[in-house]
């Protein structure tokens, strides 16, 4: 199975494309009962969520050994969600399966969320995780959960490790490598912690999903890590260093958006001279097309929301209007009525200042 | 509040949120949900970008209220700067850059107030001077742009004058980083510490003991990642990327300057082994002798040795004091192999029959091109990253 995965894997961007193998059902659905609720872990069940309330934990159940886990290279594979995502090309808006993650989506090929790794061609809203889970303004206090949008934290805390005698180090590295390129990894063996701190953010969530309550040994029922997301570290080397990795991105960005920005002056130019001259053949406005083409991925720079450009036109309406109505007492056509008519209709909400202030007159 | 550019009527959403349909249905509900930012109810509207799509990412929402939108000048959907669509962070970031190191700009844009009711006074405030503001206060979007693009070239240009300084500063600040409390280890604890790290080891002659297919890895740089190195590996093994099959499992410690590399089997690890001394030394290995000391492995122009893990991986403390020590020798061991390669290459060109003359050709030749990994011309030059 996994001999055919990596002869797919010829192109550039591997981690993209899982071939042409659709995904594996990870759970078999018989075996799920639509109707049984969760273990009692308290008084009270709350329908709506799904979950008990009150009692000692307030329903909370302690962290025990997962059942099922994400295992990569026979799970991941094409889903009803690739049909929107092209091979090798960015996409911005399907979602990573959640259940696909904890290992068990029972939907396979049928799931409308992709199972495979997110990797750096995938482009989640800073709003949403990886899952399509919505982010909050702040971490919890104990910094479980989706996260946060205010930083970008790719560093996951991992916990409750039962041991990190012979090798700790290659475990860790080994069951977290499998979720993404790590960039580094921090083990304390006298707290029995580790940091592991991913190349994407996208990634440190996904592995936050899939390795909790897991082991490091994948036989070990007794051990049930817990994941969380990191501080930031209090070592002042670690801080630089992180500093100079946001400066070399901003810059990096930076250029990138200054050559996108070019690249569409030149050809918002090109279009302009294609206008002007209509006998120039085909030829030029493929190239145009192209251009603009090249542009899309930074497109919302360009034309950005309803704003100024859109409110003035609204502007322009409104002294039409007035001078059509103006028309109108002069004149009074038919046709010239009807289409005042027709602006009152879609100027609506959109009047003047000073018209608003009539309004309120005639309110008072 | 000013009608034209009103929370009830228009979210700000960027156009990609909106989708490519330029008619979009949207769902309004007053007071829907908490700002995230600032806590205070405001209009949530909903829409799909896609028009009968199913499955995910098939709604979106705005998830902030105006004020906050604007006072960041973000999506009120996607929180992505507006103009450029890009995150936040890195917008501040580069406006910090633009406007130097005392930078003005981005203390308003990045210090919120933590307290629900700090949160809420701010917002009102700044709604009430949006209100006066009106219309004035926003700016015209092509003089924005324009201004966007003056801020953007001055700091690529920036960059690229001060890209040379930064990197001598760096090596001059790193002489001073070495801090051990004061105290000192004894030979005895040394010992003992590097007991599992085999810094004498060698490449060239694979261990008798079967069951090893790990290597150990000293020299590491602090900035190269860990997957940079599992990269090299398999681009070393030609493997495609990012299958991490052969690599069985890679830990490195960034504070100790070292680490492991585990491969799935013996016979990749072989291979591996050879391929990388026979960079180090093409001449030697084609004859018997082998060498005698770890391999170089250049990754991203930062040079590390090479060489068999023992039959245990290190498994000693991790405490900062007992990193600080090793890395120092891993840094001894670095110049000290630097210094014997040089004096190997010196031999062998005094040794070789070939005549002066193409020895200097090689040389030049060396010197022109950036030399490939393996050769110690390169690692000559980049050996003073290693004295602290």
């Amino acid at each position: 199975m996994t001999d055919s995965l990596v002869t797919v894997k010829k192109s550039g961007v591997a981690q993209k494309k899982v071939g042409r193998r659709p995904a594996r059902v990870q759970l078999d659905p018989a075996t799920i009962n639509a109707d049984s609720k969760p273990a009692q872990t308290g008084q009270v069940f709350n329908l709506w969520y799904s979950k008990w309330t009150g009692g000692e934990t307030n329903g909370k159940a302690l962290l025990t050994h997962s059942k099922t886990r994400c295992h990569l290279k026979q799970d991941s594979g094409y889903t009803n969600a690739d049909k929107h995502v092209k091979p090798d090309s960015i996409n911005r808006d399907k979602f990573i399966c959640l259940y696909f993650a904890r290992g068990y989506c029972c939907n396979g090929k049928r799931c409308e969320y992709l199972h495979r790794l997110p990797c750096d061609l995938d482009f989640f809203p800073p709003t949403l995780d990886c899952f399509g889970r919505e982010k909050f303004s702040a971490y919890r206090d104990d910094m479980s959960g989706i996260g946060s949008f205010s930083r970008i934290n790719k560093t996951l805390y991992v916990g409750r490790i039962n041991s990190l005698e012979n090798n700790g180090e290659m475990l860790i590295a080994k069951n977290f490598g499998e979720f993404g390129d790590l960039v580094r990894t921090r083990v304390v063996k006298d707290r029995k912690i580790a940091f592991v701190t991913y190349k994407l953010e996208s990634q440190a969530q996904f592995a936050k999903e899939a390795m909790h309550g897991q082991s490091l040994h994948e036989d070990d029922m007794n051990e049930a890590l817990n994941i969380r997301w990191a501080n930031e570290d209090p070592d002042p080397k670690a801080q630089k260093r992180e500093r100079e990795e946001n400066e070399m991105h901003a810059l990096e960005t930076a250029k990138k958006l200054l050559k996108s920005m070019n690249a569409s002056e030149q050809s918002e130019a090109k279009r302009q001279r294609t206008v002007e001259v209509p006998s120039d053949d085909d030829v030029e406005e493929e190239v145009t097309t192209k251009l603009i083409e090249d542009v899309k991925p930074a497109k919302p720079l360009i034309r950005s929301i309803i704003k100024n450009d859109s409110l003035d036109v609204f502007r322009q309406l409104q002294l039409k209007r007035t001078r059509e109505a103006a028309l109108v007492k002069k004149v009074e056509s038919p046709e010239v009525a009807n289409g005042n008519s027709g602006l009152q209709s879609i100027i609506g909400g959109y009047g003047s200042s000073s018209d608003d202030d009539d309004d309120d007159d005639d309110d008072n | 509040m000013d009608s034209n550019y009103n929370e009830q009527s228009t979210p700000a959403v960027c156009a990609s949120c909106l989708g490519p349909n330029p008619y979009v249905e949207m769902l309004r509900e007053r007071n829907g949900l908490e700002c995230k930012l600032c806590t205070r109810p405001f209009t949530v509207f909903k829409w799909a970008p896609v028009k009968g799509r199913v499955g995910s990412g098939s709604f979106k929402k705005t998830v902030i209220c105006l004020t906050c939108a604007r006072s960041k000048n973000c999506c009120q959907s996607c929180m992505l700067d507006l103009n450029f669509g890009i995150d936040l962070t890195t917008r501040d970031q580069l406006l910090k850059l633009a406007s130097g190191n005392g930078g003005k700009i981005e203390k308003t844009l990045t210090q919120d107030p933590q307290n629900q009711v700090m949160k809420i006074y701010k917002a009102d405030q700044l709604e009430r001077k949006y209100a006066e503001q009106g219309e004035a206060g926003v700016a015209d979007l092509s003089e924005k742009m324009d201004r966007a693009k003056e801020l953007l070239d001055g700091i690529t240009k920036l960059s690229e004058s001060t890209s040379s300084n930064k990197i001598t500063n760096k090596k001059s600040s790193g002489k001073q980083s070495t801090v051990t409390n004061g105290k000192k280890m004894s030979s005895a604890e040394l010992l003992k510490l590097c007991k599992d790290l085999p810094f004498n080891g060698r490449l060239s002659v694979p261990p008798t003991n079967k069951k090893v297919k790990s290597f150990f890895i000293f020299g590491i740089n602090d900035r190269i990642a860990d997957y940079l190195i599992k990269e090299k590996i398999n681009e070393l093994l030609s493997e495609p990327r990012n299958s991490s099959k052969k690599v069985e499992s890679l830990s490195v410690n960034h504070k100790g300057m070292f680490g492991f590399i585990e491969l799935s089997d013996r016979a990749t690890a072989e291979r591996l082994a050879s391929i990388i001394s026979s960079k180090q030394s093409p001449e030697i290995s084609r004859g018997n002798a082998s060498y005698p000391f770890p391999c170089l492995l250049v990754i991203d122009s930062c040079p590390m040795r090479v060489c068999w893990a023992g039959k245990h991986l290190y498994n000693g403390g991790d405490s900062g004091f007992e990193m600080a020590n090793i890395r120092q020798i891993v840094i001894r061991q670095m110049v000290k192999y630097a210094e014997k390669d040089n004096e190997i290459s010196i031999k062998r060109e005094s040794k070789d029959d070939h005549s002066i003359l193409s020895a200097s050709n090689k040389k030049r030749k060396l010197q022109a091109l950036p030399p490939p990994p393996g050769k110690s011309i390169k690692y000559k030059t980049t050996k003073s990253d290693y004295e602290l």
